[in-house]
């Protein structure tokens, strides 16, 4: 075997040797997400919630505020029974047809 | 429309030229007929506007009570009902059905959504701002 040759063999066995010793980067020891990420909690709802949910929706245009809390204004009842805010011998009746919430 | 009703209130009521009847619906369930009767129950102390009021004003907090019932039971302390009255007045259930029969007749009326007004004989469907209310009674005032 001529020293060519031997010196060939030995440079390819020295390459292979160092193809295996390459460095590998290894896993880190802190998993992707990292831990920063705030864990998921679970959380009970409380009895406000629930009542809300199962209370149906009211449109927009719910009234919010409403009136006459100093009970200076004349107030009755119609023949029918419903309440009257205001003198009963004005000239316009303005009826309100709404309900709460 | 609410928040346009004290507007009308200082306008048109307050000065003689309108007065305003309520027509509940119940549209939303059973709470708003539970507060309904609760305002009925008020209007046995004469403080139905008041009581109304006190509704509209915290509808929240309402859901946040014990209790529907509960809540209504508070609201009605809150402006000086006596409660043994009340509370005895909202066991008795008295103004449901004469309450569900308003809604009845409201329905058979053609009022099938919320809110709808009538000023004199013209129907409104759906709320509105002052100025548009305003326009409308301002001819109607003789």
């Amino acid at each position: 075997m001529s020293i060519i040759r031997i010196l060939g063999i030995a440079i390819f066995i020295t390459v292979l040797a160092n193809c295996g010793s390459q460095s590998v980067e290894t896993p880190s020891a802190t998993p992707w997400p990292s831990a920063t990420i705030p864990a998921i909690t679970q959380t009970t709802p409380t009895d406000t919630v629930v009542a809300a949910i199962a209370t149906p929706i009211a449109a927009t245009d719910t009234p919010a505020v409403v009136i006459n809390t100093d009970d200076t204004l004349a107030s009755g009842l119609t023949p029918e029974g419903y309440h009257v805010l205001g003198d009963m011998a004005a000239p316009i009746t303005f009826i309100d047809y709404s309900d709460f919430f | 429309m609410l928040e346009v009703e004290p507007q009308l209130i200082e306008n048109y009521v307050r000065t003689g030229k309108m007065r305003i009847i309520v027509r509940p619906l119940f549209q939303t369930g059973e709470d708003a007929l539970l507060a309904a009767h609760a305002t009925e129950c008020a209007g046995e102390q004469q403080r139905y506007f008041a009581m109304r009021a006190a509704i509209y004003a915290d509808q929240g907090g309402l859901f946040a009570a014990e209790s529907m019932t509960a809540g209504l039971s508070q609201r009605a302390q809150s402006i000086g009902l006596d409660g043994a009255a009340f509370d005895s007045c909202m066991q008795s259930d008295k103004y449901r059905l004469p309450l569900l029969t308003g809604y009845t007749r409201a329905k058979e009326s053609g009022i099938n959504s919320r809110p709808v007004f009538e000023i004199n004989d013209q129907r409104i469907i759906g709320a509105r701002p002052f100025s548009q209310f305003a326009d409308i009674i301002d001819q109607l005032i003789p």
